[in-house]
């Protein structure tokens, strides 16, 4: 779905920004004593979208989260949530929005059905609870109590309580850590469900290929500072290499000057990483050619997010 | 805070509270193992008769009441403070902070359920009485009663949680809640009768809730005594810890794990 809209209207601007921006802050800061856990964090989440919060242990993911649940307060910075103060905490706030914590805490005497009951009770305009069964997979589940049910089960009643006010905007800090391959896929597929209905999901994940699968727009935080944010075809580009491997036998292998300087040798392997994959391939093979050596293995491939990641983080 | 549009949420909230704590058969149980053991060794001591204020009674039911009040805070004051704290501590109370359910309605739904808990543990304990000791029900001043149970109740809970607020983790909810109630209970007229202790000693006793609770049931249960009370200054006393323990809930309540 695309929401630009062209328009240089002050007034027009104006309706979009209220109408399109589901979260925006701005030098958004955390001090937890003399440590800074979220260091002038500006960001954009736009309505509709899925937007993946990515960085290593640490880096003030849950913290930054938090403070847009309304769980922590800010030290400064501005945050608007759904065009509202989060810390305020209020009714209306906690109507529209759905949180999925990191860990998960449920009275373990009720049962699936009765929890998602309760929860709903709370909303004006609730889900319908064979609605949130269905869609988390836990129609079967319904009446075993939480006690009873398996850890991905468990996570997956957590997001159908995070559902129950039919929020506008969905939160969901780490939801697939220790699933298991087909569990996080059936939950992706969820997710992906989620965002047609019009839902706004924030994620925080350290699995790389959930952000690649889910999200929209990208945001990079290390030492709590936002580092980059951009849809993944824009990080791409501005993260353009591409990488260029095959394999070798011989030890003292020859390569041209220009390529040498930007090959990695290792364990009889060769990777070269460039921005300009069709000059290099072209002297490459070139090279092989007149030299009568077989680059065996050869592959070229785009870098996917995790390599940016780690890229960006070194 | 409108009681009229929030009162079917607060119901439910009770339906679901008193549901959770039957599905726990061990918890229930065990709040009622105590008094049962209390009116066991009070058989093995025999039910000799005792002094109280306007006559002669069996030790039955000079103790029963004592019984009941122990129990009453058991289950109130010590049960609440320590499944708050290890629902805080495994992130139930902070799932409920984001969403619209209002703080107040929250703690009134556990505080109303444990009102029903201690109450029904009340009944109980006074049937048993009356049919093994032969304690007469406290029917002469049946709403003396009531407003005790159900006052007391409510300033037990409220200060349950409250006390929750200066409790670190779940691992010292049990220490501290123990250490913060029991030396209070035997100076406040519940495990030993207190008739014959210095004045002095009675003087602190009778600043905090327990010894005006402990001493309203006896009254209640008393066959010399009819009416609401002989002693209002008790309910007084109770309903001031009833406005401490709510204020102090709502200030520094956290449904979050502290540390």
């Amino acid at each position: 779905m695309d929401y630009t809209i062209e328009c240089n209207d002050p007034i027009c601007v104006l309706i979009s920004e209220i109408k399109l921006i589901a979260i925006k802050t701005n030098k958004l800061t955390k001090k937890y004593g003399n440590s800074l856990a979220v260091n002038g964090v500006s960001l954009t989440v736009n309505v509709g979208e899925v937007f993946a919060l990515l960085g290593p242990n640490g880096a003030g993911k849950t913290t930054t989260v938090e403070i847009l649940e309304g769980h922590r307060t800010k030290t400064s910075g501005e945050v608007k949530v759904l065009g509202m103060d989060p810390s305020n905490g209020s009714t209306e706030f906690r109507s529209r929005v759905g949180i999925v914590l990191q860990e998960t805490g449920i009275e373990q005497y009720l049962t699936a059905y009765e929890i998602l009951e309760q929860f709903t009770n709370f909303y004006k305009t609730p889900r319908k609870i064979s609605d949130l069964l269905e869609m988390t997979g836990l129609t079967e589940e319904k009446d075993k109590r939480v006690k009873k049910l398996s850890g991905g089960q468990k996570r997956r009643l957590d997001v159908a309580i995070g559902l129950c006010g039919n929020p506008d905007l969905l939160f969901l800090d780490e939801p697939t850590t220790g699933f298991d391959p087909s569990a996080r896929r059936t939950f992706w597929d969820m997710i992906k469900k989620l965002k047609t209905d019009g839902t706004t999901v924030v994620l925080t994940t350290h699995y790389m290929e959930e952000a690649e699968y889910l999200a929209d727009t990208v945001a990079l935080m290390n030492h709590g500072e936002l580092i980059t944010q951009g849809s993944l075809s824009d990080l791409r580009i501005s993260h353009n290499k591409t990488f260029i491997t095959f394999k070798t036998d011989e030890p003292q292998l020859q390569l041209p000057k220009d390529i040498k300087e930007i090959a990695v040798m290792s364990e009889g392997a060769v990777s070269i990483s460039t921005e300009n994959p069709t000059a290099v391939l072209s002297e490459l093979t070139g090279w092989a050619i007149s030299q009568g050596i077989e680059l065996s293995n050869l592959e070229v491939s785009r870098q996917n997010l995790e390599d940016i990641y780690l890229g960006i983080l070194k | 805070m409108n009681f009229r549009k929030h009162l079917p949420l607060f119901l439910k909230q009770i339906i679901y509270e008193s549901k959770s704590y039957r599905r726990n058969p061990a918890a229930a149980f065990f709040t009622l193992v105590f008094p049962l053991l209390f009116l066991f060794m009070l058989r093995i001591f025999g039910n000799d008769s005792v002094e109280i204020d306007g006559g002669i009674v069996s030790r039955a039911t000079k103790y029963i009441p004592m019984i009941t009040a122990f129990s009453v805070i058991g289950s109130s004051y010590t049960g609440i403070a320590m499944t708050l704290t290890v629902n805080r501590d495994i992130g139930v109370l902070k799932r409920y902070k984001g969403t619209p359910l209002p703080l107040i309605l929250f703690l009134l739904g556990k505080i109303a359920h444990n009102t029903i808990v201690s109450f029904a543990l009340a009944v109980i304990i006074a049937i048993i009485a009356f049919v093994v000791f032969d304690v007469g029900l406290p029917t002469n001043s049946i709403v003396a009663f009531l407003l005790t149970m159900i006052l007391g109740a409510a300033t037990f809970t409220s200060l349950g949680i409250a006390f929750t607020s200066v409790i670190p983790n779940s691992d010292a909810a049990a220490p501290m809640v123990n250490a913060s109630v029991i030396p209070l209970m035997f100076i406040s007229d519940v495990f030993i009768p207190m008739d014959s202790a210095p004045n002095w000693l009675n003087g602190i006793a009778q600043v905090f809730p327990v010894r005006p609770f402990s001493l309203s049931l006896q009254e209640t249960y008393s066959p010399f005594s009819s009416g609401l009370t002989s002693n209002p200054e008790n309910f007084a006393i109770l309903f001031a810890w009833l406005v401490v323990g709510v204020i102090a809930s709502l200030k520094f309540f956290s449904w979050e794990p502290r540390t």
